[in-house]
């Protein structure tokens, strides 16, 4: 996609399904962690 | 000698100007130009500092009647006056509802070049032409013009471009005295908007519903991790305009966000809608439709009930201590 000033935002598109709800929860809470939108505790 | 590259900024929208303004002041710094702001109806500057911060060199104030209630009659003339006068090479007008009256009405009054949409402009070396790129069908493409030695006006969007904190300035500060047309309607009444709180243009957190948010009532579980996130609640554009639930959307024809996380909840992934909120730094989805087009828009997808599946995201949070930045 194309973004203001020719940058390109490339999407991981990862997605979680099949689980349990609380492991898809989990799994989701880790990728945000992981991209630092999210913290845990200290 | 050819004269200084001037860009003229205009935009109703006081927060807006700032990113207008951050964007004329690059694109002037790389031709040794300036850039002034107008502000039609406004007698005295309160935040002529901030102007100047964000990258004015000039304010052209336009006293009259007729700004006390937005007429478009007025503001149209102020426009077009103020252009007449200053004979700036570029406008750049805020994509609001209101500028989007305004802008073609001007150009198209002064025979000037207009493009709505910009994404980027420049002003082309060898050819002294502004170029511009612009958005088109609806954000799956781009197009770029080349407009003619004539003032060209520019409509951008909010969240398109960044405001700057430019280095200090003088700041000249003029009166235009121009003679402008008495409106040709009345307004009869006016009724408050709706809040909406803060802009969803600065939340750092936005959670995003569809139309797999059924009922008004189920917005309260939403509520519920909006507030956990310390962020807004936004949605696609039938839960505003069809059914009511909102006083404003996201998307193409609406505000355009750029949050830390962007949560869509039921949210099918229309490119109307995406628009509105590729520029998160990372969108995050629930849908239990696994061909939904918005996995292919999104960084992470879970595939369930957000009914079922909110719940449990909350629980987990909480018990992993797990909170914004």
């Amino acid at each position: 996609m194309v973004a203001e000033q020719g940058i390109v935002i490339k999407r991981k598109q990862q997605v979680f399904k099949g689980q349990g709800l609380s492991q898809l929860a989990d799994t989701l809470l880790d990728a945000l962690l992981a991209e630092g939108v999210l913290k845990g505790k200290a | 000698m050819t004269n200084p590259l001037e860009i003229l900024v205009f935009s109703e929208d006081i927060a807006f100007r700032q990113e207008l303004l951050g964007k004329a002041r690059q694109v002037a710094d790389r031709h040794g130009g300036y850039v002034t702001l107008l502000l039609p109806g406004v007698a005295s500057p309160d935040d002529a500092t901030a102007y100047a911060a964000a990258g004015a060199d000039r304010l052209c104030l336009v006293e009259g009647a007729g700004f006390d209630h937005y007429q478009t009659d007025t503001y149209t003339g102020a426009l077009a006056g103020a252009i007449k006068q200053l004979m700036p090479k570029i406008v750049l007008v805020g994509a609001t509802k209101r500028g989007f009256e305004i802008a073609p009405a001007v150009a198209e009054r002064l025979q000037a070049g207009y493009a709505s949409w910009v994404l980027d402009f420049e002003i082309e070396p060898e050819s002294d032409r502004v170029c511009a790129t612009c958005m088109i069908y609806s954000g799956i493409g781009t197009a770029t013009y080349r407009f003619g030695q004539s003032t060209t006006l520019l409509t951008a969007a909010p969240g398109v471009f960044n405001a700057v904190t430019s280095q200090s300035r003088d700041l000249q500060v003029e009166t235009l005295r121009l003679e402008l047309p008495a409106p040709v309607a009345t307004v009869v009444e006016y009724k408050p908007k709706a809040e909406v709180g803060a802009r969803l243009e600065d939340a750092s957190y936005v959670i995003d519903v569809g139309q797999g948010v059924k009922q008004p009532d189920d917005l309260a579980l939403v509520e519920s991790l909006a507030g956990k996130l310390g962020g807004q609640l936004a949605c696609t554009r039938p839960l505003a305009s069809d059914r009511d639930w909102f006083p404003e959307w996201l998307g193409l024809s609406g505000k355009k966000i750029r949050p830390r996380l962007c949560l869509t909840l039921g949210v099918s992934g229309a490119i109307q809608h995406v628009i509105g909120i590729r520029d998160s730094k990372v969108i995050a989805t629930v849908n239990n439709d696994e061909n939904a087009g918005i996995f292919t828009q999104a960084d992470y997808g879970v595939v369930a009930d957000l009914y079922e599946f909110l719940p449990v995201l909350m629980e987990r949070m909480a018990s992993r201590g797990i909170t914004p930045v």
